[in-house]
């Protein structure tokens, strides 16, 4: 009798485990569709720079850029309303496109600040200096900048010790 | 007689971070701490008795050129220099925010 009842239970367990699994086989997953990126489109004309407008997290992502001649992206701090310190530079760019270009920056940002993006023109040393690569003009004359804001990733208030 | 600059190529190390700076000839302050000394009458020539620490005080934006101003610690004389190409860049963006900018 006691065996029976064993064996009884077992059955039992065992319904209850392979009623389980197969809820679980046959489930419908939750699966997230893939979420691609769109193309930037990149204006026509030589030396013309994409970015979004608001960037966050200690570096800036270039979504396109566009040179007729070597050279360099270069994020600056907002001094007064203009471009200010150089916080970020690239690597040295060919002449022609470039896409999704990280850009680390120097320091850390607290809360939201503007920033400004230039395109430099490689003086032929392969190297940036502010004093020596100029700034980089498009078709209408004017200097290719665009100007971005800056999500800190740090709250100023969190950071606090005493 | 009108201000003179000597060059003169000078290793150095420097007295405020103690880094091992190799002269350029044209080298006025540690690219490390920024740091400089009051050892020139007139730039390079090495005949200011006053030798004081110098310390990075402000940052100035001429255009597209960066000028330090150092303040010596001992006679308060102020002096303005360009960031030389080796200088730490971080510590360039830390002087920038020394007087309180933001």
């Amino acid at each position: 009798m006691i065996i029976h009842m064993q064996k009884k239970n077992v059955f039992i367990v065992l319904a209850i485990i392979i009623a389980v699994v197969s809820t679980g086989c046959f489930k419908k997953k939750n699966v997230r569709p893939i979420q691609q990126k769109p193309v930037v489109e990149l204006p026509a004309g030589n030396n013309v720079l994409v970015l979004a407008t608001k960037q966050q997290g200690g570096f800036v992502v270039i979504d396109a850029v566009r040179l007729a001649a070597p050279g360099f992206i270069v994020i600056r701090d907002d001094l007064y309303g203009k471009p200010g310190v150089v916080v970020g530079v690239s690597p040295l760019l060919p002449s022609g496109e470039a896409r999704d270009i990280r850009l680390e920056l120097l320091r850390d940002f607290l809360g939201t600040e503007q920033l400004y993006a230039e395109v430099r023109a490689d003086n032929g040393d392969r190297r940036f200096r502010q004093t020596d690569d100029s700034i980089v003009l498009d078709e209408q004359g004017q200097s290719v900048m665009a100007q971005l804001s800056m999500e800190g990733i740090k709250d100023p208030f969190v950071d606090i010790k005493y | 007689m009108g201000q003179t600059f000597a060059k003169k190529i000078e290793d150095f190390s420097c007295a405020h971070c103690g880094t091992e700076v190799k002269g350029s000839g044209f080298t006025n302050h540690c690219p490390s701490c920024l740091w400089s000394k009051h050892v020139d009458r007139f730039p390079g020539d090495r005949e200011e008795p006053c030798q004081g620490m110098m310390e990075p005080i402000e940052l100035i934006l001429e255009g597209e050129t960066e000028n330090i101003v150092h303040r010596c610690g001992w006679c308060g004389m102020k002096r303005k220099n360009k960031t030389a190409p080796n200088d730490r860049r971080e510590a360039i963006i830390a002087l920038s925010y020394k007087g309180g900018r933001k």
